[in-house]
């Protein structure tokens, strides 16, 4: 059986935000199958 | 007359290169590039801006922070974001009171760089993203709003603002996902 955990691969992607002298960042998380990125 | 005249030639023998002719294609051996930053220590949170300098072979220098083809990085991602206009925001110090990354500037295949000293006591963020959720499968979309930290204006629609995606571990995919996902926010 195989582990779901190795059929996934995580992605943080940071988003940065300004306006004017204002900054905020943001850290996501992607959940990515595997399968899709090999199939490429 | 006579004035202008001097002006005039002094500008035309003066003029080997215009800023407008600079190309990081036509970059040449000899040709230095430099960096200094308005400032190079950090809180967290707070923001330098760089200033980049092409100093040519035959002895010309030209301003290039905002010149096309010129690209920002730092060493350590997860600590400083650069920004297009040559802006260097500290964004951690991943949990040390004091960290350093070097703020980087490349120009055709001229490299520059620069220490920057960064602190963990700062402004931190002085916008806040409220997202739905921090977690996505691949193809999923968010939303979320923006709000000025100090008065809770509303910014999420705001013509000034500016967004930045940095995939910190990246493979051959993440930039393509996170570019349709999130670019046209």
């Amino acid at each position: 059986m195989k582990n779901l955990g190795e059929e996934y691969q995580q992605l943080h992607p940071l988003i940065f935000v300004r306006n004017g002298d204002l900054v905020g960042w943001l850290e996501l998380r992607i959940i990515k199958r595997e399968s899709d990125a090999t199939a490429k | 007359m006579f004035r202008l005249g001097f002006v005039l030639l002094f500008v035309v023998f003066n003029s080997t290169t215009s800023p407008s002719q600079l190309r990081p294609s036509n970059v040449s051996a000899g040709d230095q590039l430099s960096i200094t930053a308005t400032k190079t220590v950090l809180g967290v949170g707070e923001s330098t801006q760089l200033r980049v300098t092409l100093k040519q072979a035959n002895g010309e220098s030209f301003d290039v922070t905002h010149t096309a083809g010129i690209r920002y990085t730092t060493s350590i991602a997860i600590l400083a974001i650069p920004e297009l206009d040559g802006r260097i925001t500290c964004i951690s110090t991943n949990g040390e009171p004091f960290e350093i990354t070097d703020a980087i500037a490349i120009y055709g295949n001229l490299r520059a760089q620069l220490h920057l000293y960064l602190r963990s006591e700062g402004p931190g963020q002085t916008l806040t993203i409220s997202p739905a959720k921090k977690t996505l499968r691949e193809g999923e979309s968010i939303e979320y709003h923006i709000f000025s930290k100090s008065d809770g204006t509303d910014l999420t629609t705001s013509s000034q603002n500016h967004y930045l995606v940095i995939a910190r571990y990246n493979t051959p995919d993440a930039d393509a996902i996170v570019k349709k996902e999130f670019s046209p926010l």
